[in-house]
């Protein structure tokens, strides 16, 4: 049966569920892929890229092929389908095991993006040219229109499932594509295997879910003994904790490890606890910090503490496997806000004494974004004359133009004050700014000392020379995203 | 037929530029919240529903207003981006200008007659657009939000003008001189038999 043959209506509907399939397909396509390559700005472009491409290979052989060899390839491809997301991870892992390199890893993005993409982007050409050439155009109209609400439906099944696990999403991608067997190839007997198939990978979704990723963080990242533990989609990431078989906990957000638990100690002291010991704030704004280990230690000093974080799904993971609520249940100083950190502190009213920012390093536009001259100006704005800023460098500070000497030198573009640190026991540098820092260095080394006696703190009168090499990050200048990205990617794929 | 192809791939390109645009200048100035990311793909979407289906408007009308709705928006968020106006104002310049995506498609293939080839040419730009803008705004930031729009909005309606107006300027001068011609066979008329 030829689409020509097919009515008007029914054409719609397939092309209504072909944009709804689309939509699901580049929401799982994009976070899956980008978590198996590691979430930078660059492999998120990159992901998007292959899943576009996979869309014009669709366009371009559309027209190109017979009825017979299409209906062949959509038929391979559906079942296909149903061993997402699992056979990429598996392939992944099994690649990485046997040494194989970037190409390799590129070829499986590009197969994979055919297979999700081109399988629904062929369809509407081919609905386009039925029937007599002047209902073209308007065959056009009608069936891109159709294809555009499906996709905002697809979009709105996506909003439905976000901080879930993938299953219910999956399901809906599964029945849609089901449909569209039915609707295309009209055979019973493909699409009675295709549901029992289905059914059977539905009721070991988990398993195979996290039975997949676990061995991804296994092979692939190096986690003796990884077990996932838990695993949702948020509208911004994919959030993952994962258990090695020594007990340490790993945060993984869109395959990049957030912090491991014993960073995390370092992290909130040197972040958090240390300044807030020595301001002794009013007020404390904390940006970020998910797992909000480091909110009681901050309220013991703090007059009035409040967290912002963007993510839904990190503060229901921060809860579930770092800071029980019920550690929390106790603290009346203390409110948390679902929001964007820049937001919440544009909104905000209120004079701060202490901005701890505890969000990932600059390796996105919008991570990167709260690094800048222009952040810190608008923190500013928000603090005491006396408040102090509490930034982490992301590495060593030294004297070149790289991401811990160019967050320096955009702090010491806004603020008067800024001292510097470098603690090897937490592997990286801390920086602290103000317009009128209320501590002195031997405040700080006082206490420093007793945590990690190897702590070095920045000459502040030589700190100039650091960073004099450094363009100040700001948001017309955040070139680091790029290279930053693509060391990191050349370096873990091409080396 | 080839220029046609690169009018459809710069739109593409263009198209790109826009939608990311928006998107990067109200994170930027507003909200990094899905919300942000939601009301684009929504209004972009509900604009091209609204361009494929009207017809009150001339292709280049909606062309000239893509980038004044962008540029407005644009000034709107960065000037006033808490106003209780900006989302409602900045949601109907989306829309506004996701009306010539609706309408581009249409138009295109009344020229180019094949729906294979126009959706290819203009995902192909859209993808390098993607890529471009990527490298663009990390290297140049906020410059490149105003003038990427700029110069390729520009460059597209000198090429809408030139390959249209050519069309339509080459079916005149032939109507035209099938007109002159006329007489000269009416004068040829075979006389009337008496």
């Amino acid at each position: 049966m030829d689409f020509s043959e097919n009515g008007r209506l029914k054409n719609m509907l397939i092309l209504l569920l072909a944009g709804a399939g689309l939509a699901i397909a580049q929401f799982i396509m994009v976070r899956d892929f980008v978590t198996i390559l590691y979430g930078e700005e660059v492999v998120i472009t990159l992901v998007t890229a292959a899943f576009f491409a996979g869309l014009s290979i669709g366009y371009l052989v559309s027209m190109r092929i017979s009825v017979p060899v299409f209906k062949a390839l959509f038929a391979g491809s559906v079942f296909l389908h149903l061993t997402f997301p699992f056979s990429y991870r598996y392939l992944a892992a099994w690649m990485d095991n046997a040494g194989v390199k970037g190409y390799g890893f590129l070829t499986l993005l590009f197969i994979y993006a055919f297979i999700f993409s081109a399988m629904f982007s062929a369809i509407l050409p081919r609905l386009v040219h039925t029937g007599d050439e002047e209902s073209h155009e308007n065959n056009l109209k009608t069936f891109y229109t159709a294809e555009v609400i499906g996709f905002l439906i697809g979009f709105i099944c996506i909003g439905l499932t976000w901080n879930r696990t993938l299953l219910p999403l999956i399901l809906i991608y599964w029945v849609i594509v089901g449909i569209l067997i039915h609707l295309i190839l009209n055979s019973r007997l493909l699409l009675a295997a295709y549901t029992v198939i289905a059914l059977t990978v539905v009721f070991n979704f988990e398993q195979f879910d996290y039975g997949s990723s676990s061995k991804l963080y296994r092979d692939k990242h190096g986690i003796k003994g990884a077990n996932v533990l838990y695993s949702v989609n948020s509208p911004y990431q994919k959030v993952e904790v994962v258990k090695g078989a020594d007990g340490t906990l790993y945060l993984y957000l869109d395959g990049l490890l957030n912090l491991n638990s014993s960073d995390l100690k370092d992290l909130n002291y040197f972040l958090a606890e240390l300044p807030a010991m020595l301001v002794k704030p009013e007020k404390t704004l904390i940006v970020g910090n998910g797992t909000l280990s480091s909110v009681k230690k901050v309220s013991l000093y703090s007059g009035e503490t409040v967290s912002v974080e963007l993510d839904a799904s990190v503060i229901n993971a921060g809860y579930k496997f770092y800071t029980p609520p019920e550690k929390l249940a106790g603290l009346k100083n203390w409110s948390l806000h679902n929001d964007d950190g820049k937001h919440f502190l544009k909104k905000y009213n209120g004079v701060l004494n202490l901005i701890i920012m505890d969000v990932p390093s600059p390796l996105t536009v919008q991570e990167a974004y709260l690094h800048t001259k222009e952040f810190y100006a608008l923190a500013k704005e928000k603090l005491a004359e006396n408040g102090v800023i509490s930034v982490q460098l992301s590495g060593e500070l030294q004297r070149n133009n790289r991401t811990p000497a160019r967050i320096t030198a955009a702090l010491k573009t806004v603020f008067r004050d800024v001292v510097v640190v470098y603690s090897p026991q937490a592997d990286r540098g801390f920086a602290y700014a103000s317009q009128k820092m209320p501590f002195s260095i031997h405040d700080y080394l006082d206490i420093a000392w007793k945590y990690d006696p190897k702590i070095g703190v920045y000459n502040p009168k030589r700190l100039h020379w650091f960073i004099e090499k450094a363009e100040p990050l700001s948001v017309d200048h955040m070139e680091v995203v790029l290279r930053r990205g693509m060391e990191r990617f050349m370096d873990r794929y091409f080396d | 037929m080839i220029m046609k192809k690169i009018f459809c791939f710069l739109t593409g390109i263009f198209f790109s530029f826009m939608q990311f645009g928006f998107l990067l200048s109200l994170q930027i100035n507003v909200s990094s919240t899905y919300l942000t990311y939601a009301l684009v793909t929504i209004c972009w979407m509900a604009g091209i529903l609204a361009g494929l289906w009207t017809t009150r408007f001339k292709p280049i009308h909606l062309m000239l207003f893509q980038p004044v709705a962008y540029f407005f928006s644009y000034y709107l968020v960065t000037n006033a981006p808490f106003s209780s106006f900006t989302f409602p104002v900045a949601a109907i310049a989306i829309i506004g200008s996701g009306m010539w995506g609706g309408r581009f498609f249409p138009e295109m293939f009344r020229s180019i007659q094949r729906a294979d080839s126009l959706l290819f040419h203009e995902n192909n730009g859209f993808l390098l657009g993607a890529v471009a803008f990527f490298i663009g705004f990390t290297m140049l930031g906020r410059p490149f939000l105003v003038y990427s729009p700029l110069i390729m909005s520009l460059i597209l309606l000198c090429m809408y003008v030139f390959i249209f107006n050519r069309k339509n300027a080459t079916a005149e001068n032939a109507s035209e001189s099938a007109i002159n011609f006329m007489p000269d066979i009416i004068n040829r008329q075979p006389p009337e038999k008496d």
